[in-house]
């Protein structure tokens, strides 16, 4: 038996419109500790993961771990039958092979029961370790979704460089090139609008702008990025789920390397 | 149609011919089972006959019928026709025409040409066999035509020049015979050019069948009807004809195999022996060709049917060049500019040329001498068939040369085979030659038909006479430095993108461990 209920059921809506272009399938495992999700796009290049704690939940109740497979497409077409402000509970039955979502207005004058099939995705699970990365950018989500829009109209590849001046975006394409710097900036009124820069090493790489401006969908999840970054490890961009969890997007960088090194 | 008297020995192939049809995709032809079990056309056909008799409902017939039109009465017509349509063809026909199974189906092909197919195949198969070995097309001993006079060997030495005297059992006996006659001495005068050429090449034979068939066609149009509705059909009947008739033909082109075999350095037999085979498979193409070629223009049916058909059979072919000091080099052969003697003129299209393009013909010589030796056979099917496509053009085969194919540049080429083209009676079809070198370093002659449609092709067809036209030239930089360009491009775009940023992109799973 599985009963979630989430007050605020727009974040799981808006947490389903920033993964749904990335990945079409995916496992939501739900356990004693949250209901989380992990899930490569089809091209093993990124990966999602996913994690809203059951302190979280208004109700969590989770009687054994259970894994639903979903198709997110779907999901998010019935999450987008619920109201911005409803209360989303999520409910299935052990062995089942649906899952329920219940959308409550906020008067409760309004009750929808949404059935959805569940199916069955082999999914792999990917071990991902705590690692200390060279740099971690804070920045504004809003102003990061915006760079990568503009980069992505110029060029395929971001290069992103953190040195101690602060944190370089460029890219070049057909038409030009183009840089965009972010200084460090922690003076201003509202924290949500610091940029900060915490960085033990220089590091410089170059990832798909694609998949970059896939994830900033998830932009308004928060109002706060960070990126991590380390030469040797795929970056990390972070969005926070309010109080409850995160939504992370691991992204594999573009390796420097010669044509001759393809087979 | 002889329902009577079937031997015991034929009926006991019936279960093997139940066990071919079980295959819902074959098409059992009567020619085809003449082939194969090695028996007259005419015991295959009661076979079928016999077969439709006792299996009749569940398969479908295709019956060539023959006889003289009623609305044409100067007209010979073969016709082949479904079962259920029989009775309408044969209100067609004055009152004795002939009917015979022509073939046996699980259902009625919608394209023509697989019924051909399978003897096409057949053929090709049995023409590969090595030249000692007797089979059915060797020594045609199934040809309709006999002639007391005509001695079959299979080394082909003798071939009589008398008028055949035709026991056709397709009931075009008597008839057949003018159009069959003139044929005839048409292949001794081709004969009777040919031993003036230095060496004439396996080729020869084929060219020289198909110009038979050219004539024949000539000579029988005024005989021959075809309709257009079974054009196919009655063409492919024809064509039948004309394979099992010259089958004389088949062991004339045999010596000529041989005796071009001679000059060429005996490293070269091996490929000379799959060209001669090819060659006389090309042969068939080429009678056909030719008899598409004189009938009207609503013979796409039969453009179409090989078209399709020569996309099944003859898709690819490596070229395996055996020869001397190009052995090692395969590959390097691609950019190797001097490599005049792989593609030196062939002595079959001289001899295609010689009556009517003699001038242009001896400037041909000048390129030769040398490289008479190294024909590969690459060179010769694309000679072959250069010189088909164009008698498809001009069935006298005047006007193409290969000087011009030689001494044009390569887009003129290109145009001059399509300006040729409308000339001829199918403009919507024409063979072409893919000549490229594939990722193994061979060189591989493709002779594809290109329709209008595939305007994609265009390019790709440029190319390809480009290094036609370059295989004749001497100098082979041409095609080589095209070649080059054509895939350097290529290749340029497909590593432009990684190339542009320099970067691979690297995959998560490279990171991160399975759990």
């Amino acid at each position: 038996m599985l009963e979630l209920r989430l007050v605020q059921g727009s974040l799981l809506k808006k947490v389903l419109e920033a993964i749904r272009e990335l990945v079409t399938d995916a496992n939501f495992d739900c356990s004693g500790t949250g209901f989380s999700l992990q899930a490569m796009d089809s091209s093993h290049v990124a990966l999602v993961a996913l994690l809203l704690r059951a302190e979280g939940f208004e109700h969590y109740r989770c009687d054994r771990n259970l894994s639903m497979g979903m198709n997110l497409n779907n999901m998010a077409k019935m999450l987008r039958c619920a109201g911005n402000d409803d209360i989303i509970t999520i409910k299935a039955d052990d062995g089942s092979d649906t899952v329920t979502f219940m959308f409550e207005s906020p008067k409760q004058d309004k009750i929808a029961d949404f059935e959805m099939k569940l199916m069955d995705i082999d999914s792999e699970h990917l071990g991902i370790p705590d690692s200390e990365y060279q740099a971690i950018v804070r920045m504004p989500s809003a102003e990061f979704m915006r760079i990568c829009k503009d980069l992505s109209s110029i060029g395929d590849t971001v290069v992103i460089s953190v040195t101690k001046e602060g944190v370089k975006f460029s890219t070049s394409g057909e038409i030009g090139s183009a840089n965009i710097v972010c200084r460090q900036n922690q003076t201003v009124d509202k924290p949500e609008e610091a940029t900060i820069i915490e960085m033990q090493e220089p590091v410089s790489l170059t990832f798909a702008l694609r998949y970059m401006n896939s994830f900033t969908k998830a932009s308004s999840l928060s109002d706060q990025v960070t990126i991590s970054l380390s030469s040797e490890l795929p970056v990390v961009v972070e969005y926070k789920i309010a109080e409850m969890g995160y939504i992370r997007f691991y992204l594999a960088p573009k390796i420097e390397e010669d044509e001759e090194m393809k087979p | 149609m002889a329902g009577g008297a079937v031997d015991q020995s034929l009926l006991d192939l019936l279960p093997q011919i139940h066990a071919l049809f079980s295959d819902p995709l074959r098409v059992i032809s009567y020619k085809w089972l003449s082939r194969n079990f090695s028996v007259s056309s005419n015991d295959a056909k009661r076979l079928l006959q016999e077969f439709v008799n006792k299996n009749g409902t569940d398969l479908q017939v295709i019956y060539s019928v023959s006889g003289w039109l009623k609305n044409n009465p100067q007209n010979y017509c073969v016709k082949l026709t479904s079962g259920p349509k029989l009775e309408e063809a044969r209100q067609a026909f004055k009152d004795s025409c002939s009917v015979q199974v022509y073939s046996i189906q699980a259902s009625i092909p919608k394209d023509t040409a697989v019924l051909w197919n399978p003897e096409f195949v057949q053929a090709e198969e049995l023409f590969n066999q090595p030249f000692d070995e007797e089979n059915c097309l060797r020594d045609n001993r199934f040809c309709g035509v006999l002639n007391s006079f005509v001695k079959r060997t299979s080394s082909g030495k003798h071939v009589s020049s008398l008028p055949p005297k035709p026991i056709n059992s397709a009931g075009a006996a008597a008839q057949s015979k003018p159009s069959i006659a003139p044929k005839k001495q048409f292949v001794t005068a081709r004969q009777q050019d040919l031993p003036g050429l230095s060496s004439p090449k396996q080729g020869a034979g084929n060219k020289s069948e198909k110009d038979n068939s050219t004539v024949f066609d000539k000579a029988g149009n005024a005989l021959v009807v075809k309709e257009p509705s079974v054009s196919a059909h009655a063409n492919k009947n024809k064509a039948q004809n004309g394979k099992a008739i010259p089958g004389n033909g088949g062991s004339l082109s045999n010596m000529w195999g041989r005796a071009s075999a001679k000059p060429k350095p005996p490293a070269t037999t091996n490929s000379t022996a799959s060209a001669i085979v090819a060659a006389t498979a090309d042969a068939q193409i080429c009678e056909k060709e030719e008899a598409g070629a004189d009938s009207s223009d609503d013979e796409q049916g039969i453009k179409y049917k090989r078209g399709s058909s020569s996309a099944n059979d003859r898709k690819r072919r490596a070229v395996f060049d055996f020869s001397d000091d190009e052995e090692d080099d395969n590959i390097i052969r691609i950019a190797s500019p001097e490599l005049p003697k792989q593609h030196g003129l062939d002595p079959v299209t001289e001899t295609a040329e010689d009556t009517e393009a003699n001038p242009k013909n001896s400037e041909n010589k000048d390129d030769l001498p040398n490289s008479v030796k190294d024909c590969s056979r690459g060179v010769d099917s694309e000679f072959t068939s250069e010189c088909k496509t164009k008698s498809v053009s001009t069935v006298n085969h005047s006007g193409i040369t290969l000087k011009e194919k030689s001494i044009d540049p390569p887009v003129n080429d290109s145009k001059q085979d399509s300006t040729a083209e409308p000339a001829s009676t199918s403009p919507k079809r024409r063979k072409v030659l893919k000549t490229r070198i594939d990722d193994r370093g061979r060189e591989v002659t493709e002779v594809v038909w290109e329709g209008e449609a595939s305007a994609g092709d265009k390019t790709e067809k440029n190319v390809t006479t480009t290094a036609a036209s370059g295989a004749t030239l001497p100098s082979k930089p041409q095609p080589a430095a095209n070649s080059d360009k054509s895939r350097a491009p290529s290749k340029a775009a497909g590593s432009k993108k990684p190339a542009k940023a320099g970067t691979k992109q690297g995959s998560i799973m490279s990171f991160f461990k399975k759990v």
